[in-house]
């Protein structure tokens, strides 16, 4: 699997994938970063990067046995792994609470880049 | 001690996990290493310490002592990370294995393993004095069907 555009966040120490085609609206909130989804919301604590080409690897075994979300794969950015989401399950330590608001749009809805 | 019969033992790593030795074939050892940096999954069960990075590629990272239902050794942080290949040859996937210490390369027999059926560990073999676990790599790679 490659050739994808994905976002890459920080969150709970980790780096966390997102297929950016289901990336419907990115707003920083004070200090944090809500990433919207068809699905839900994601809360983050900051956007690393959108990396097209990203080498994602089916996730593992090991990891649908004792981690109990759903994952869609595995990738590496900056050294560092990335648990690459299954946007229509996101994980629900990511999930955050939609509030209403004057955020700062990183990305608009829609297709728009 | 047993002695293995010519042709039929197969090379295992031994492989201090807390108060118990474990046995991999070593066949699926891609790499014994200084232990990997580990980013842990919150949510994540005790058995997986979490996801690191190895020459470039993406691995989950396991605790090898509570995997094979040891206690754990006198060592908090485990010094080194075994990097193995788990699962079946046509669907095979890398994983870190944490653990203590690499000890030894020891032949055992399939006949010397007597089955245990306990999740990923396949046995318990006599090597030398040790009774060592033998792991199921196959089963290491499996989603499901821990018991």
């Amino acid at each position: 699997m490659s050739g994808e555009e994905y976002v890459v966040l920080e969150s709970h120490d980790g780096l966390w994938g997102v297929d950016g085609r289901s990336v419907r609206r990115l707003r920083r909130t004070g200090g944090q970063l809500t990433v919207e989804l068809a699905a839900g919301a994601l809360a983050a604590d900051r956007l690393l990067a959108v990396v097209p080409g990203l080498t994602v690897v089916p996730a593992p075994g090991a990891l649908a046995r004792f981690w109990p979300e759903a994952a869609y794969g595995l990738a590496v950015y900056g050294a560092r792994p990335v648990l690459v989401i299954d946007p229509a399950q996101p994980p629900s330590m990511l999930l955050a609470a939609i509030e209403g608001g004057d955020g700062d749009d990183e990305r608009g809805g829609g297709n728009e880049r | 001690m047993n002695e293995p019969a010519e042709g039929k033992a197969r090379a295992h790593l031994l492989v201090q996990a807390g108060e118990v030795v474990c046995a991999l074939p070593l066949d699926a050892v891609r790499r014994v290493v200084k232990a990997l940096a580990v980013h842990r999954l919150p949510g994540a069960a005790g058995e997986l310490s979490g996801l690191a990075e190895f020459a470039g590629e993406p691995l989950p990272v396991l605790d090898l002592a509570r995997l094979v239902g040891a206690a754990p050794g006198a060592t908090p942080e485990y010094p080194v990370t075994v990097i193995a290949w788990a699962g079946s040859a046509a669907a095979r996937e890398l994983v870190g294995l944490a653990a203590d210490s690499a000890l030894e390369v020891a032949p055992i027999e399939p006949s010397w393993v007597v089955s245990v059926e306990a999740g990923v560990v396949a046995g318990e073999a006599q090597v030398g004095d040790e009774v060592v676990r033998v792991l199921d790599m196959v089963a290491l790679g499996r989603a499901e069907g821990l018991a």
